[in-house]
């Protein structure tokens, strides 16, 4: 574990990034927060790795090391530059030691990224695993040995853990496998920038809870709450499109035009019959008239 | 928590404006004096720490607790109030 108190902000939002966490803009009033969260993150993961400490004593070379056990302090110094020397020179040594180390993690649960190395280097693999399964048990005790004080008090299941030597090697792998992560998940970052990491390499999104109205809008929920003068409005606006008085004048104006058409209808209509009938009137009377004098003439 | 309480109704109902900080549902006299001691007067500023959190219910409760210490229950309808005073009106 680290001195979560001496990191920068920027370090601590990276560790966070790393169990899982998005944290948000880490400010003086927020970082306590996050600091313990990180915190509580951490001595939760130490926790599931000692859960899974079957795994751990099926994989780990547990005997080796307690034949070393005795022999480590004097060997301390060898071991560990050599060590330091093939992280830095090998990547894939250090993920594979991150595999090799890290037994914990059931293996359909292993980040992704190392089985595409473990594909990609088959023949270099057998001689890394080798290697780092020879070094590893000495290399990280000295490093445990090396920084052995730190800021956070342990909780009480590690300091029990602390008594018991077959479980030293879960105890310390933290401060062996941060640095390996640390180069691990740069290359997955590098790949897939927006992800958040999680522990596990897994991302799944948890599913929002359905409670009540939650999402939705207040107006829903609170039928009774005042609305904005400007919703008031709109609404009246929607009720009366055209005024009254408009509506009025257009009825009016619509009664008006059909009585005119119907007077001007009717006048046309009227008028030829009228006519027609004075004229058919008037033409047999002038015949008559016509004829009777002519009548008289013959007769005289 | 499944009623509501009517302060909660009314802070949810409308913009915070300039509201004290007891306004909010869950802070009372004594609560808000605590944090007004630090600095906490208004609602607006409680969001303002609220928002930082990325709307974190659980790490603002926890906030909440440690600054001002209320209880679990107290801690709640506060951050349910802010949620859901967030959801309406950002």
């Amino acid at each position: 574990m680290v001195d979560l108190c001496s990191l920068t902000d920027n370090q601590l939002k990276h560790k966070l990034l790393r169990y899982g966490v998005k944290a948000g803009p880490i400010v003086a009033s927020t970082r306590a927060l996050y600091e313990k969260k990180l915190y509580r993150m951490m001595t939760q993961h130490l926790q599931n790795s000692v859960n899974s400490k079957d795994d751990a004593g099926k994989y780990s070379d547990s005997e080796e090391e307690k034949g070393e056990e005795e022999e480590s302090g004097s060997e301390l110094l060898g071991p560990e530059s050599v060590s330091i020397t093939d992280q830095s020179l090998n990547p894939s040594t250090v993920g594979l030691k991150y595999q090799s180390n890290e037994t914990f993690y059931p293996q359909c649960f292993a980040p992704p990224m190392r089985q595409i190395e473990n594909r990609l280097s088959p023949q270099s693999k057998s001689a890394e695993t080798e290697r780092s399964y020879s070094q590893t048990p000495l290399a990280s005790r000295a490093q445990w040995v090396s920084n052995p004080i730190k800021c956070f008090n342990r909780s009480p299941v590690n300091e029990s853990l602390y008594l018991t030597p077959e479980c030293l090697p879960l105890q310390k792998q933290p401060t062996t496998i941060e640095p390996a992560i640390e180069s691990v998940t740069d290359v997955l970052m590098e790949m897939f920038p927006d992800t958040a990491m999680t522990p596990t390499g897994i991302t799944a999104t948890k599913r929002r809870s359905i409670k009540g109205a939650a999402g939705r809008p207040v107006q829903f929920k609170y039928p009774d709450t005042p609305l904005s003068p400007a919703t008031l409005e709109r609404q009246e606006i929607q009720q009366r499109l055209v005024p009254l008085w408009v509506q009025i004048v257009v009825f009016f104006l619509v009664v008006a035009l059909l009585y005119v058409m119907y007077i001007s209808m009717e006048e046309p209509l009227e008028n030829p019959f009228s006519t027609l009938l004075s004229s058919l009137s008037q033409e047999p009377s002038s015949d008559d008239l016509a004829l009777v004098p002519n009548s008289q003439d013959t007769h005289t | 928590m499944s009623t509501t309480s009517q302060k909660h109704r009314d802070f949810v109902a409308e913009p915070m404006g300039d509201k004290s900080v007891t306004a909010l549902s869950g802070i009372g006299d004594v609560l808000g004096k605590k944090l007004a001691e630090q600095g906490f007067d208004k609602a607006f500023i409680v969001l303002g720490q609220f928002l930082l959190l990325r709307k974190d219910s659980e790490l603002f409760s926890e906030w909440l607790k440690d600054t001002s210490g209320a209880n679990s229950r107290q801690a709640a309808s506060c951050t349910q109030c802010l949620a859901e005073w967030c959801d309406a009106f950002l």
